[in-house]
């Protein structure tokens, strides 16, 4: 019993159910308190909470579940974990400070830092180094760590400095900004934008502009954007929304790939772009309501690249640009 | 001469004579001269709600303006110049992506194409909302098949030719 409500509030969480998600994670804490589980194996319980809780942006509640799992006695190993919980919920709420203070202590209780962890290390002396008005010696010292793990990660395989991606993959040609006219020759040029796919799938996503703002509006209204729940995003500004086409939790329609049904323009855009030959991994609108601020950050991997359609037309004074 | 105010960046810079910066920009001056030729400056500001400080001023200047909604009023607090008032249109280029040490604003008909792997950050000063219609695909390198795609996911090994 306990199992099957852990296990749906996982399923519910993968599908972006959070409220539903922390009712059954909240039974299934309940259950394993009745019947006296030892406090190790709740953690499991209080960090999912803790997870639904940041996902519903409620992040005091979520500080207060993350504490309780710490307050049990756990490994070193374990307790690091949560402290890495915390430090991002503490991300969330824009405490860039607490933040990097409790995953930095979180560290000291590891044998041995991963490349991830680094990653994430670069990525909360960054932020408060963008966020906060400091004296500049302790400014240059975080510049300088910040160094020093660069230099690491490129030893350990990264290409070059400022491309940090959680997945990196080597050898392959890259550069901040690319065009469609871009030389061969120029470092980082791709040189094969004149391949098959290319101008074809431009001109096609071009074109389907007009129709993807109207869709773009109809989801709106019908209150189809999600806000995106990664903390990229400063809390204090607007908010950042996004609709994935492709998204496991959407009722999908019977095309052959995952589509959304409620966004049939651009599936048939999606699939227009698949026949031409574009290795396209997925798709979607991405909304930033006025005062957004998406903070200094790195994308997943190089392997993959974006084409970023700002809508047109009607409402062109409205829609410029997001992420 | 006229003056176009451009911004082009939005960065971490030393803005130390004032505690009430929340965010921090740098800013290019382009002035034209009578016989059209360009000349640039770049110069750093802080940026605090809809005022502009120039705190970070190159020997020769001693600048102080304000950014408004609809215009720009440039005013220089040392010489000669008492005041000038420049029809500006921060709206049009009020939401902006940099990647690396490039910064992009929308236009209209333009596809903006980029590797997100490298640092960037989005900011959206306008007054309404921006919309994308975002596409993610794998990298050429890897080739078109699903393999390339499988590749770019992380679902199985790159080829080890790569």
């Amino acid at each position: 019993m306990i199992e099957l409500l852990d296990a749906l509030g996982d399923a519910h969480a993968r599908i972006t159910q959070h409220q539903n998600a922390a009712a059954y994670h909240r039974a299934a804490l309940q259950q394993k308190q009745l019947a006296t589980w030892p406090p190790v194996k709740m953690v499991a319980s209080y960090a999912a909470l803790a997870t639904d809780a940041t996902n519903l942006f409620q992040l005091d509640e979520a500080l207060d579940w993350v504490r309780q799992a710490q307050a049990l006695a756990l490994p070193k190993a374990g307790l690091a974990i949560l402290y890495q919980q915390e430090a991002r919920i503490l991300e969330c709420k824009d405490d860039y400070i607490s933040a990097l203070h409790v995953f930095e202590h979180s560290l000291k209780l590891q044998d041995a830092v991963d490349v991830p962890q680094v990653l994430q290390h670069m990525d909360f002396l960054k932020q408060v180094l963008v966020s906060q008005e400091m004296p500049t010696e302790v400014a240059s010292a975080i510049r300088s760590r910040m160094k020093d793990m660069a230099k690491g990660l490129i030893r350990n395989g990264y290409g070059s400095d400022g491309q940090f991606p959680k997945r990196y993959v080597p050898r392959l040609r890259s550069k901040p900004w690319h065009t469609l006219e871009e030389a061969p020759g120029e470092a980082g040029a791709l040189g094969t934008w004149t391949s098959s796919w290319m101008e074809q799938a431009h001109a096609a996503t071009r074109d389907a502009k007009a129709e993807l703002l109207e869709e773009y509006q109809a989801l709106k209204d019908a209150g189809k954007m999600i806000r995106e729940q990664e903390c990229i995003h400063s809390h204090r500004g607007g908010q950042w929304s996004r609709f994935e086409i492709n998204a496991l939790w959407h009722s999908t329609d019977s095309g052959g790939i995952r589509c959304a049904v409620e966004s049939p323009r651009a599936c048939s855009l999606f699939r227009k772009l698949q026949r031409i030959g574009m290795p396209l991994i997925r798709a979607g609108y991405s909304s930033v309501s006025a005062g957004t601020w998406l903070k200094p950050h790195y994308g997943t991997t190089n392997a993959q690249l974006k084409w970023h359609l700002g809508s047109p037309g009607l409402l062109l004074s409205t829609l410029s640009f997001g992420i | 001469m006229e003056f176009k105010l451009v911004l082009v960046n939005f960065e971490k810079n030393p803005c130390k004579q004032t505690r009430q910066t929340k965010l921090h920009a740098s800013v290019k001056i382009e002035a034209y001269d009578s016989k059209s030729n360009r000349h640039s400056l770049m110069i750093f500001i802080c940026w605090y709600s809809m005022l502009v400080r120039f705190v970070e001023q190159s020997p020769h200047f001693h600048l102080d303006f304000r950014i408004l909604r609809k215009e720009t009023v440039l005013s220089f607090g040392s010489y000669p110049t008492p005041r000038l008032s420049v029809p500006a249109s921060p709206q049009k280029e009020c939401a902006t992506l940099r990647v690396a040490n490039v910064t992009h604003a929308w236009e209209d008909g333009k596809l903006l194409f980029f590797d997100d792997s490298f640092e960037h950050e989005v900011f959206n000063h306008c007054d309404q909302e921006r919309v994308v219609f975002q596409l993610v695909f794998a990298h050429p390198d890897l080739g078109t098949g699903d393999e390339a795609i499988k590749c770019a996911t992380g679902e199985a090994p790159c080829a080890p030719e790569l």
